[in-house]
Parts: C-alpha cells; sequence; structure tokens
C-alpha cells in the first residue's frame, strides 16, 4: 500500500511539474510576442519620423539661411539613422547594431532639439502655419518614437525579469529564452526630450 | 515647460495586465455582492411598505364595515401571500429591467454612446490643429501603453476641464471637455489622456461602466416614485382648455391618491439610491489614486499630471460639467463633474496632488 502512495505522490508532483512548465513557457512566449511588437512599433515611428524630417527642412530653409549649420546637423543625423535602421533590418536583434541606432537616434533627436528651438525663437517662422503644423507633426514624431521606446523597454523588463527570476530561469534556460537588449541610450537629453513641449 | 528631472524615472507600470484584469474582475464581483444587497434592502423596503398599506386599507375597510377597533397587526396574518409575492417580484423585475436595459445601451458601441451624451467625433486627421494635437497626443499615449489607438470625442457643451475613458462593445474611447481641448499644454492634455488610458488597461473603465448599469436599475424606483407624484400633471395636461369635467374631477382625485402612494416609493427610492452611490464610492475613490500613478507611469512625467490637477483646481468651476451624465458617469470622470459634500467619487484634489509630490 504505501508504494503506492508513493507512486502517487509523484505523479501528482509530475502534473505539477509539468503544469509550471507549460504555463512558464507561455508566459515567455507571451511576453516576448509583446516586446517584439513593441519593437517593430519603434520601426514605424522611426520612419515617419526620417519621412518627415525633409518636409521640415525644406519648409524652413528659407528662413533659416543664417542657420545652416543646424539644418545640416539635421540632415547628416538622419541619413546616419537611417543607415544604422537598414543594418538593423538586414540583422534583426542583432545588439551591436541596436546600440548603434539608439546612439544615432540620440543624435537626431537632439539635432531635432535644436532645430525646434531656432523654429521657436524664429517669430516669423514659428507663426507660419506650414511650419507650426510640421512642428506639431515633428513634437508627436518625436513623442511617439519615445513612448514606443519606452514600451518596447518596459516590455523588455517584463521579459528579462521572468527569464532572470529564479526559478523561472531554470525553465528559461531549458527552453533557450534569453534575455532581450533593450533600447537605452545612456544620454540625459535623450530623456529630456519628450518633456519638451513647444504647445 | 521642460524641467529636466535627474531622478531616476518611477518603475514601469506593471505589465502583467493578466493579473490586472484578474483583480479587475474579483473586485467587480465583491461590487457586485454589495450591489446585490441594495437592490435586496429596496425590494425588502418596498415589500413592507405595500404590506403595510394593504393592511392599513383592510383594516380601514374592517373598521367601517362594523367591526371596529381592527388593528394592523390582526390584519397582517390575513393578507393573501399573493401580496406579498407580487410586490417583491414587481420591484425585482422592474430593478432587472432598467438595469438590463441601460447596459444594453451602454453596450451598442462607443460611437452610439459617445452620441447619446452629446460628443462629437474627433476625426483621423483633423483639420483644427487643437484635434490634431489631441489625436497626436492619444496616438503617443496609446504607444506608452502598447495598445491600439482609440476612437477620440470631444464634448463641445462643457467649458470645465474633465474627460473620460471607457468602452462599449469592445470598442475603447476616449472623451475629453471642450475646455480640456481648448485650455490645456500638450503635456496636460497628455496627463489627462494617460489617465483615461490607465483606467481602461486597470479594468476600472469597464467596472465602472457596469456600475452605470447597475445603479440604472435601483433608480428606476425612484423614477416611478417621481412619475406617481407628478401624475396630477398628466391627468390636467391631457385637456387643455381648463375645463375639468366630472369625470376627470374623479380621476385627478385618484392621481391625488397616486401622489400620495408615490412619495413613499419615491423616498424608497432615493435612499436606494443613496445606498448605491455610497458602495460605488467605496469602489472608486481607491482606484483614482492607482490611475493617477498610471499617467505618471505612462507619461513619465510626475509634474504634468500634478499641473492638470492643479490647474483644475485653480479654476473655480473645477471640473464640474452641465450635462446629464454627470451624475451617471461620475466616478469615470478625472475630476468630480458635480461638486458634493458627502458620498465623493473621488478622492479631494489636494488629497491627489500631495500624493504625487511624494518623492
Amino acid at each position: 500500500m504505501a508504494q503506492l502512495t508513493w507512486i502517487g505522490i509523484l505523479i501528482v508532483a509530475g502534473i505539477a511539474l509539468v503544469g509550471w512548465a507549460i504555463g512558464g513557457y507561455n508566459a515567455f512566449v507571451r511576453l516576448r510576442n509583446r516586446f517584439q511588437n513593441a519593437f517593430s512599433q519603434i520601426d514605424v515611428q522611426l520612419k515617419r519620423r526620417f519621412d518627415l524630417i525633409p518636409n521640415l527642412v525644406e519648409a524652413t530653409k528659407a528662413y533659416l539661411t543664417h542657420e545652416r549649420e543646424t539644418l545640416t546637423a539635421v540632415i547628416s543625423a538622419r541619413a546616419a539613422a537611417v543607415g544604422a535602421s537598414e543594418r538593423l533590418a538586414a540583422n534583426p536583434g542583432g545588439s551591436a547594431e541596436l546600440k548603434t541606432l539608439a546612439a544615432e537616434d540620440a543624435t537626431l533627436t537632439g539635432a531635432l532639439r535644436r532645430l525646434l528651438a531656432v523654429v521657436e525663437s524664429y517669430p516669423n517662422l514659428k507663426a507660419d502655419q506650414t511650419v507650426a503644423s510640421l512642428t506639431e507633426e515633428l513634437t508627436a514624431t518625436e513623442n511617439k518614437v519615445s513612448f514606443a521606446r519606452q514600451a518596447y523597454n518596459d516590455a523588455v523588463l517584463t521579459y528579462n525579469t521572468k527569464v532572470q527570476q529564479f526559478p523561472d530561469n531554470i525553465l528559461a534556460s531549458i527552453f533557450r529564452f534569453d534575455a532581450a537588449p533593450s533600447f537605452a541610450t545612456e544620454s540625459a537629453e535623450e530623456r529630456k526630450a519628450v518633456r519638451v513641449s513647444f504647445g | 515647460m521642460a524641467e529636466t528631472v535627474d531622478a531616476a524615472p518611477p518603475a514601469p507600470p506593471s505589465p502583467d495586465f493578466f493579473a490586472a484584469q484578474d483583480a479587475a474582475r474579483a473586485r467587480a464581483r465583491r461590487l457586485f455582492v454589495l450591489f446585490a444587497l441594495c437592490v435586496l434592502a429596496v425590494v425588502v423596503a418596498m415589500d413592507a411598505y405595500v404590506v403595510l398599506f394593504s393592511a392599513m386599507m383592510f383594516a380601514h375597510d374592517a373598521n367601517v364595515h362594523g367591526a371596529p377597533n381592527v388593528l394592523i397587526g390582526d390584519v397582517l396574518p390575513q393578507l393573501p401571500r399573493e401580496v406579498l409575492l407580487a410586490s417583491t417580484a414587481g420591484t425585482a423585475a422592474l430593478i432587472l429591467v432598467a438595469s438590463i436595459q441601460r447596459r444594453r445601451e451602454l453596450a451598442r458601441g462607443s460611437e452610439t454612446l459617445a452620441q447619446s451624451i452629446g460628443a462629437r467625433a474627433v476625426a483621423e486627421k483633423p483639420e483644427n490643429p487643437a484635434e490634431r494635437q489631441l489625436r497626436n497626443v492619444v496616438e503617443e499615449m496609446a504607444l506608452a501603453s502598447g495598445g491600439l489607438p482609440l476612437a477620440v470625442y470631444v464634448l463641445d457643451g462643457e467649458s470645465a476641464i474633465n474627460g473620460f475613458a471607457g468602452a462599449s462593445a469592445r470598442e475603447p474611447f476616449l472623451v475629453v471637455t471642450r475646455g480640456a481641448l481648448d485650455r490645456l499644454q500638450r503635456d496636460e492634455m497628455q496627463a489627462l489622456v494617460a489617465y483615461g488610458i490607465g483606467q481602461l488597461r486597470n479594468g476600472d473603465a469597464k467596472l465602472n461602466l457596469q456600475l452605470v448599469g447597475w445603479l440604472a436599475g435601483i433608480t428606476a424606483i425612484g423614477d416611478v416614485g417621481k412619475r406617481m407624484i407628478k401624475s396630477p400633471s398628466y391627468v390636467l395636461r391631457g385637456g387643455g382648455d381648463g375645463e375639468v369635467g366630472d369625470l376627470r374631477k374623479g380621476i385627478l382625485g385618484l392621481s391625488l391618491f397616486v401622489t400620495f402612494l408615490g412619495m413613499f416609493v419615491a423616498a424608497i427610492g432615493y435612499i436606494g439610491v443613496l445606498l448605491a452611490r455610497f458602495v460605488r464610492a467605496l469602489a472608486s475613490r481607491q482606484r483614482v489614486y492607482l490611475a493617477d500613478a498610471t499617467a505618471v507611469q505612462y507619461t513619465r512625467d510626475p509634474v504634468a499630471v500634478r499641473d492638470l490637477l492643479r490647474r483644475i483646481e485653480s479654476e473655480v468651476q473645477g471640473g464640474t460639467l452641465v450635462g446629464p451624465y454627470k451624475e451617471e458617469f461620475g466616478p469615470m470622470l478625472f475630476v468630480p463633474g458635480v461638486k458634493r459634500l458627502c458620498l465623493r467619487t473621488h478622492p479631494k484634489l489636494r488629497q491627489r496632488i500631495a500624493r504625487l509630490e511624494k518623492p
């Protein structure tokens, strides 16, 4: 009789273990899908911003004849960021490419901030309808890039926490779920960008 | 305008939305039990009223017809059971039907719901710069919360700053007042939108709409009472030229009697509504703090949320609304739409600001 009880206990324990493994696996998949979705959102917003910048440069060029460097900085930063984005698209998930993109993104954001500040300081430029609406679009796009990044980082953090904490990390290494890179940038200037409201 | 916050940004929102939804469902169950108790109280009160009144009638009848000094207590056991049954069934049916009807109305989709309160839809790509900014802000916050964009509506008739979020037939939506659209800075609008999205994410928007349905059931009793009180005016209205014939005099007398009955019904209904509002107030106050915190987490900007609250605090009208929905949708609003001293749906603005000032 005692042997049957032991077998019974082992079976129950086995079922519980399998249940835990299944639950854990599903959670990993769910969280990974979430941050992958969030990443594609970043991509969407970055592309929007890349497309918007030439329009803004065109609209402001006539007024900003004395601010040539600001405009040039924006154009070249954009080109660099586009390049980094394409390299990442060619090697998805590559953390080196991601780091480069994050850095170029930071540079571009800085250049755009300076341009927007310049626009702010020229009253007749600010009053121009086209420029005003473009400025709003650009502010919105900057914010969207930033929030998409934020959502991605949040999702990655949840995923990484799950994958790294005991006891789920055991499951993670069995099922080969690795920690994901975050779209982080150490620049304080980057973090500032979101809070400036031009409205 | 811009303020660099050097401290580390607040921790990301609890992204386990499944846990949040589960918790929301558990809360909904608890609240339902409390509401059911309110309904029970109203039904019992109505039963008591009907039974007592019937007993009085019988006793009066008996006294008139030659059996003097019959007390109500003597008559009570002789009352047919059907009276009690009819009263219980009637009250319960009324409450249930009114509640179900309201819930149906609320579930017809965000467009229908918005139209029913007089809100106008904001286009995907608006011409108006303020609306375009609103659209952009909503899309930004939708990104920050990892969700899909919402339908956006504006209440043109409201000059106070306020807003709320909800979902109807699985269509999430956000409503802001004209006052908010006209007067808020970009970051303040962002805070308002983030609050609404936070409510949607935490399951509060759904629960609050459920509460609206339940409350409509209990309110129905009071409405019936009010109609009963007003019945003479219905009699007088149908006729028009001031002449009141004998038959109509008779009906008028009857309607005065109905008024008298109606007073008690309205009183019972009103007490039921007060009880239900008390339960609702208990439920909503804590969730407001949570929604504030969620707004901070999405915007990563406690200053903006504080500024928004401070701005509303500084205005005399606060968030006070004009339309009839201000009471029904009370807990869903960002700030109270009605100034009241008790049974508050939200904590005081001062307290909310103070909580956000803590590091």
